[in-house]
């Protein structure tokens, strides 16, 4: 059997892992071993090609990006990749709020994370510096929570399209900014500055923040080992239990097994792969999995859901011109004792109603300078999307659970995720989206709009949870640094630790959580000098 | 006939089997269709057979306002309840198909507009601020 040893293994080489290898890297001696069960897709130089193919004929822009016989009823993605899923991400890069942390205590439902702002706030800082987010800070009494540097670079210019939308939502007295992201304005770590091509998920240039610059980097430096297309199929504690002593993997390529060994393992595998595998490693002393003495691993997941209203707003809108939304942070900050009713709100341009068609609202048909003319006279009036994320508290049946029924080519038996909804957030739902409705209707109000169609999503956003964070071994998986409580060597990085999803794109967090990891667990380890 | 060559262009690039996008939210593998080339083949046989039926001529003989008769007549027959453009060019008709392959171009968005917008080019980030220039071609 082949052996990796290594001081760190660390088990899925998305932006979480990449993250902490990074920082680790950097900062302590240690040998570093990464571990992904998919392909390394360091394809910059075919990224034109491919984005050439994904708009002629919507093929995969990521070819290989993912593993056949590694899916899951009710996961949200099936990239699985070196680089994971923010290979295709928008780049949102957004900070929870500080109330976020502590809804127990302001709002009386859910929990209060073991973790503040106040203390996660360095590590957005540094989140942002390592990923490159451009944006700009906007007031405390506009929701924006303080930040002790400013963005590493300076927001995207407002385009054409939304100068028009930004005045078009003051008149209802909402005051939006352009949505940070981890896209270049300037050039940046090596990358270069955006060049507004339109296609973020095939970013051709670099100009958007994708692991794998990291990754390169750190193999060029020789920093890390990556061992990618091994997929690691359980972890074994040592005799006594307290430790992880190996991780047991298949070669995806050849099928021989291969073992690694290190001093520390972190799992960075999302919120459905990480307590997926902790379930797959049960053994005769951990019967319901590893770390899970708890009986939570794999449950509370958490996301959150969005409500969004089409609108027809009385300005052209150039289809095209567009590719950042833009945000605004006010209705996240209920005043405590108030009910948790709370909420982002961005507003993007939109075609709907205003792509060519084959035929008019009398079902005339319409060819060449008709179809034309009837484009033309249809998208005078532009189309906004106002849009609403909303934290949907978990139940504890809200959960990864091991379907028998359903198996890899390795035999193990695959996750399937049921979001299970807490009632406090049932009680709720109603009286959140009547909020959002009636923000809707005074920008249609004020604005002189038409609401063409509502839409409230059944599925959770951006999810989390599955192994969280917590001081109560019994009520929680791992610490507030990620440590889990049973095995002194078991860290669980990014999206599982999340305690619940706030109403805000999540990366940012899972990433600064993650580097507040690196520095706990990189006490284990000397310093660099 | 730059809208034809163009057509003509993603047909021989097309490749049947290709794995789809399947970006966030979008957890099915779906798999690009069979090459419509054939189908396409037999509408514009449909189409000759029709107008030497109808009219007693070659169809490339016909004037403009003759072809388009034909033409429509053969869509109505197979896209009756249809009203939206596919979002790429499939196995409807092939006067569809190549109607779907121009108007969902970066071109005919800028011709629709009126405005040099360029939704596929790369372009300079900073001057997105303003309205994008008119655009060249006698319409603006």
């Amino acid at each position: 059997m082949r052996t990796h040893e290594a001081d760190l293994c660390i088990v899925g080489a998305g932006i979480t892992g990449t993250m902490l290898a990074a920082k680790l890297a950097a900062e302590r001696q240690l040998s570093i071993v990464v571990v992904e069960a998919g392909e390394k897709l360091f394809d910059l130089d075919k990224r034109f090609e491919h984005r050439q193919r994904y708009l002629d004929y919507r093929e995969n822009s990521w070819p290989g990006d993912f593993i056949e016989d590694q899916g899951a009823e009710g996961i949200i993605s099936r990239t699985m990749a070196v680089g994971g899923q923010a290979l295709h991400w928008a780049a949102t890069s957004l900070r929870y709020s500080r109330e976020d942390f502590r809804i127990r205590s302001l709002y009386g439902v859910g929990w209060d994370w073991p973790v503040s702002y106040e203390e996660l706030e360095p590590y957005y800082c540094e989140a942002e510096r390592r990923i490159g987010v451009a944006g700009s800070q906007g007031p405390e009494s506009e929701g924006w929570d303080p930040r002790s540097e400013p963005y590493p670079m300076e927001a995207f210019p407002l385009d054409y399209n939304q100068r028009h939308l930004r005045d078009w939502a003051s008149k209802a007295d909402i005051e939006f900014r352009v949505t940070p992201t981890a896209r270049n304005t300037r050039p940046y770590d090596g990358r270069m500055q955006c060049m507004r091509c339109g296609t973020c998920n095939i970013c051709p240039t670099g100009a958007k923040y994708s692991p794998d610059f990291t990754l390169k980097t750190l193999l060029d430096e020789r920093a890390i080992e990556l061992v990618p297309n091994t997929l690691v199929r359980r972890l074994e504690l040592d005799g006594k239990g307290r430790h992880v002593q190996r991780a047991v993997a298949v070669d995806r390529t050849s099928g021989e097994e291969l073992e690694i060994r290190a001093r520390a393992f972190a799992l960075a595998g999302g919120y459905t792969w990480t307590p997926h595998l902790m379930m797959l490693s049960a053994n005769s002393r951990s019967p319901n999995g590893l770390a899970n003495s708890s009986g939570l691993v794999g449950r509370y997941m958490c996301g959150h859901r969005p409500m969004w209203a089409l609108i027809e707003v009385p300005h052209r809108i150039y289809p095209g011109l567009s590719l950042s939304s833009m945000i605004t942070r006010r209705f996240m900050k209920p005043p405590p004792g108030n009910p948790y009713i709370r909420h982002d709100l961005a507003l993007f341009t939109h075609t709907y109603g205003r792509q060519p068609r084959l035929r008019d609202d009398g079902g005339r048909l319409l060819l060449g300078d008709n179809l034309m003319a009837d484009w033309r006279q249809r998208s005078e009036r532009g189309c906004a999307r106002v849009r609403g994320y909303y934290d949907v508290l978990p139940a504890k049946e809200s959960r990864v659970v091991l379907d028998p029924a359903t198996r890899n080519r390795w035999g193990d038996p695959l996750p399937g995720v049921e979001h299970v909804e807490h009632e406090t957030s049932r009680s709720l739902r109603d009286q959140t989206h009547q909020q959002l409705m009636g923000i809707f209707e005074r920008l249609v109000a004020r604005g002189r709009g038409k609401i063409l169609e509502t839409f409230v999503g059944e599925y959770l956003d951006h999810p989390s949870g599955g192994c969280r964070m917590g001081d109560d071994p019994s009520e929680s998986v791992c610490d507030g640094t990620g440590r889990t409580h049973d095995h002194e060597n078991l860290w669980i990085i990014g999206a599982p630790t999340c305690v619940s999803s706030g109403c805000v794109n999540s990366t940012l967090t899972f990433v600064a959580l993650s580097l507040r990891t690196a520095t706990f667990l990189g006490k284990e380890f000397p310093r660099r000098s | 006939m730059d809208a034809v060559k163009s057509f003509l262009r993603w047909l021989r690039g097309y490749r049947a089997g290709a794995v789809l996008d399947h970006g966030y939210g979008f957890t099915e593998i779906r798999k690009a269709a069979e090459n419509p080339a054939a189908g396409y083949q037999n509408d514009l046989t449909e189409l000759a057979s029709r107008a030497e039926a109808e009219l007693g001529a070659d169809f490339t003989s016909l004037d403009a306002q003759q072809k388009r008769a034909l033409i429509e007549k053969e869509v109505e027959n197979r896209h009756a309840a249809t009203k939206e453009l596919p979002a790429r060019p499939d196995d409807s008709h092939v006067a569809v198909a190549l109607v779907t392959h121009y108007f969902r171009s970066s071109e005919a968005n800028d011709r629709c507009h009126r405005r040099q917008i360029g939704a596929r080019t790369c372009r300079d980030l900073f001057t997105a601020a303003e309205e994008p220039p008119l655009l060249d071609d006698g319409s603006g």
